[in-house]
């Protein structure tokens, strides 16, 4: 709940939810989940293709495709129209009103987790980022 | 006198065991799907609770759901296959374990609701 200044004239509505804005946190994990889901769906295409026994073939094809889905759906979130018309919104009604934004400082980098389950799983050492990126 | 625990488990199908060298068999490439989807359930976890908004909140976590019942179809795919063994409990264990939480809820701050 944002507080109203006693000083403001107009009187623009409070925003009962968030609006449909991509925040700059979003984005990161956005980013990161695209990468993820590409390179799952890449690797079960591999491995359905390299099976022997066709209930395996197909489980895994099943699999793969979900995450190719699913990198649809997530990337439907990026497409501007809908964020725009959410961050006009937005602004006009912080212009009116005093927010307080809500910092959230101790959340662990999404990366960072995502490295550390990889290396954990592969065995390999990823030290930075751009190695889960897509070509 | 702790009860022999009884192991669960169908027989081994060929297609895992057939190549049990250095390269990767079906039943590897079974566990390593497994594992994939069970990191990305971890991370989707954390990504849903990060979501700003709520179409977005509610997409991952459509996203995470999904991705955690692919992982269950591979894990019940694998057990079908025999190639996942599980342990069962011996009851007086799971008795003695009842027993003792049944106690603690003496504990409950809320009037329990008879049905």
């Amino acid at each position: 709940m944002m507080p109203q200044m006693s000083t403001m004239e107009n009187s623009s509505p409070t925003m009962s939810t968030v609006p449909q804005i991509i925040s700059t946190k979003d984005i990161q994990y956005v980013k990161d989940q695209l990468s993820w889901l590409l390179l799952a769906a890449k690797k079960c295409a591999h491995f359905a293709n390299e099976s022997q026994d066709p209930s395996v073939r197909q489980a895994i094809e099943r699999v793969g495709q979900m995450h190719q889905r699913h990198y649809t759906k997530l990337l439907s979130h990026l497409n501007g129209q809908t964020a725009q018309a959410a961050t006009t919104q937005a602004t006009q009604a912080t212009q009116a009103t005093q927010t307080t934004q809500t910092t959230q400082t101790t959340q662990t980098m999404p990366s960072t987790q995502a490295m550390q389950m990889q290396s954990t799983q592969s065995g390999q050492n990823q030290s930075s980022r751009s190695s889960t990126q897509p070509q | 006198m702790p009860a022999t625990k009884q192991k669960i488990a169908n027989p081994e199908s060929a297609s895992g065991t057939m190549q049990k060298g250095p390269e990767l068999n079906d039943r590897d490439r079974l566990n390593d799907i497994l594992a994939t989807e069970k990191y990305l359930t971890d991370s989707f976890n954390v990504a849903v609770r990060e979501a700003s908004h709520d179409q977005l909140f509610q997409d991952v976590l459509q996203v995470l759901q999904e991705t955690h019942q692919a992982g269950r179809d591979v894990y019940n795919l694998m057990f079908q296959k025999g190639w996942y063994t599980l342990e069962a409990e011996p009851q007086t264990e799971i008795d003695q374990v009842q027993q003792q939480f049944q106690a603690y809820s003496s504990q409950f701050p809320y009037p329990s609701t008879l049905q």
